[in-house]
């Protein structure tokens, strides 16, 4: 056999073996290797036996790291690698509290390693400075120098405070990434299904756990102490060093949304976010086309039509005519002054201005307890409260027996343990729904209206819903 | 059975069978065709039936552009709940229609919510083609007409 590397230049004929130690032409790049074998006749092979390989010695060259600072986080991102001969192949990110890490990210802790281009690094210690180095790999192995940056993580306050990396709205965001300020998509459609994030920090340095923390929210532009609903947030992380507190929910097309935060130290002293006054909260338009709403005022006596209530015309209730097997049995009943809208009920309307009336001049209701009657079949429901209501919260009455919970009622058969809500002509014309007990937990929106469905006719229904 | 032979068979058991949550576990399917979408709940709850159960199993309310629903006995639902039996094969049947012919339908989980499983297949009952939920998490195709799925829950 012989060996060359231009296929022009061979080497000695020597006896054939199945390996071969073979020097390349120098430099790094794509070599090809030829090869040719000869046969016990003395026959050389006529077709070209080869193959290649890219031989690279120089390591990739560096681009940059960038590090971003949030609360007891870091999210780092890289670019500019390249590697000319065999291309880089792999990243390695290295980590270090104390110092830059070593050249070639041979120290300090790796906490990623793969193609990616960007990591974000949890749970770290506020007030901490950290140090990183990410390194390339190129296919052939070698490792870059590496690119450097470091930042510090500032301080959580005493108390309570917004997260380092909350912008827009302070204290929320919107699950689904959008601006926090409204309830539009991309391509500014009003969205009904939503999932906004009600977040903010506790500090207690002394580590105590707090008696609360909890979120106050109104939908009135000139709210007074009563007029406040409140939820007590879910909190993770360490109170000493800054326990992230947090609550999820829709949000109703109301005038109007604002809240605060509040907190209740271990030793009885209550702080507060903002210090005084409310943060105005998301714009949260109506659906274009039809939507379904409800009144969490007292209306009792005003006998207000659709234009009224909603600023629609016209406003429709759903009248069940009793149990259905495949379709709607009822009918839409035009609302007017003479069967005005009420609390509790639901409705649809067709939009006419961008978000409901406040109707401030309402008061709430003001009875811990608001009972609604259902008939059998489809009925459309609204939340009677300014605040969120739990469903596994609401009883169901059966006649005049004894007040049985949601879930109960629904593992009875007496009502179809869901709640519907329609998404709106922008996106498809469709309903969702939310169990009690599913994933999310069904909740009741004020100023939103829901289907539900009573799965018996042999006695009157009554729900009961109190304020939570 | 003697007490070695019965130690020896609740090892064996508790190694065969996957360590479910107490109460079970639960996973949701949105499928979404243009900008509508349906969310299915699927799972399998301590003290739920495979049958249609009131506390866990919801009727689909179906419209406009997209119908996505389990197939069960009872009709058409969005959420099913079965038994909490982790020795058993349970299985949700999927029918998706949409009016939208020749748009792309996507049908999304998160494999995140599925780790209380030990397998569980997405099948596409069209082309036989069978998918790992917890390797991957979604899939697609160009809407044609009623296209049918199963999930199936292996010990």
């Amino acid at each position: 056999m012989q060996f060359s590397n231009d296929n022009t230049n061979w080497s000695t004929a020597e006896t054939f073996s199945t390996s071969k130690a073979w020097t390349l032409t120098s430099g790094d790049g794509t070599k090809t290797v030829y090869a040719k074998l000869k046969d016990k006749a003395g026959n050389w092979s006529d077709t070209t036996i080869k193959d290649t390989i890219i031989l690279d010695t120089i390591s990739p060259s560096d681009g940059t790291l960038s590090a971003t600072a949030s609360s007891s986080q870091v999210s780092l991102s890289w670019s500019g690698f390249s590697d000319g001969t065999s291309g880089v192949g792999s990243y390695k990110l290295v980590y270090s509290a104390s110092s830059i890490p070593a050249a070639s990210c041979s120290s300090g802790t790796q906490i990623y390693s793969g193609t990616s281009t960007s990591y974000t690094h949890t749970e770290l210690t506020n007030g901490t400075t950290y140090y990183y180095r990410v390194c390339a790999i190129d296919n052939a192995g070698n490792t870059s120098t590496g690119a450097i940056n470091s930042v510090i993580l500032p301080p959580i306050p005493e108390g309570l405070s917004k997260l380092q990396n909350d912008i827009g709205i302070e204290g929320i965001e919107r699950e689904d990434g959008g601006t926090d300020s409204n309830n539009l998509d991309s391509s500014g459609k009003p969205k009904v299904d939503i999932t906004y994030i009600f977040k903010i920090i506790f500090k207690d340095s002394s580590g105590n756990q707090p008696q609360y923390v909890r979120l106050y929210m109104t939908q009135r532009n000139n709210p007074t102490t009563g007029n406040f609903y409140t939820v007590d947030l879910t909190c993770t992380g360490s109170w000493a060093s800054g326990a992230t507190c947090s609550y999820s929910t829709l949000l109703g097309p109301a005038a109007k949304h604002k809240y605060y935060f509040e907190a209740k130290l271990a030793n009885g002293t209550i702080v507060r976010y903002l210090t005084t006054g409310e943060i105005d909260g998301p714009v949260v338009e109506l659906l274009n086309g039809y939507n379904m709403v409800g009144v969490p005022r007292d209306l009792s006596g005003a006998n207000m039509d659709g234009a009224a209530a909603f600023s629609s015309t016209p406003t429709y209730r759903w009248v069940s005519n009793g149990l259905t097997t495949d379709s709607n049995k009822g009918s839409y009943v035009t609302v007017d002054s003479s069967n005005p809208v009420k609390s509790g009920e639901g409705y649809f309307i067709s939009k006419n201005s961008s978000t409901l009336p406040e109707l401030g001049s309402f008061s709430d209701i003001s009875a811990t307890s608001y009972t609604i009657t259902l008939k059998p079949g489809w009925n459309v429901i609204g939340n009677p409260y300014a605040g969120n209501v739990k469903l596994s919260g609401v009883k169901v009455q059966k006649g005049n027996g004894e007040l049985v919970t949601w879930t109960e009622a629904a593992t009875n058969s007496w009502v179809v343990n869901a709640i519907y809500y329609y998404k709106g002509s922008d996106w498809g014309s469709i309903y969702t729904f939310e169990s009690a007990g599913g994933n999310p937990d069904a909740t009741l929106v004020p100023w939103m209206g829901y289907w539900i469905y009573v799965n018996k006719a042999d006695d009157t229904y009554r729900l009961v819903i109190t304020r939570q | 059975m003697g007490r070695k032979g019965l130690m020896i068979l609740i090892l064996t058991l508790v190694s065969i069978y996957p360590a479910y949550a107490v109460d079970g576990w639960e996973a949701n399917l949105t499928v979404t065709i243009s900008t509508a979408d349906n969310k299915l709940s699927f799972g399998q709850r301590a003290g739920a039936a495979d049958g249609i159960d009131g506390k866990y199993d919801v009727p689909a309310l179906l419209s406009g552009d997209i119908r996505a629903y389990f197939l069960t006995e009872k009709g058409n639902y969005w959420r099913d709940i079965k038994s909490l039996t982790p020795a058993e094969t349970k299985r949700w049947d999927i029918r998706v229609e949409s009016p939208l012919k020749g748009k792309i339908i996507i049908i999304r989980w998160n494999p995140g919510n599925m780790t209380a499983v030990s397998v569980i297949n997405l099948i596409d009952r069209s082309s036989g083609v069978i998918m790992d939920m917890k390797a991957i998490n979604s899939c697609s195709y160009q809407n044609n007409g009623v296209r049918e799925f199963s999930i199936e829950v292996r010990p």
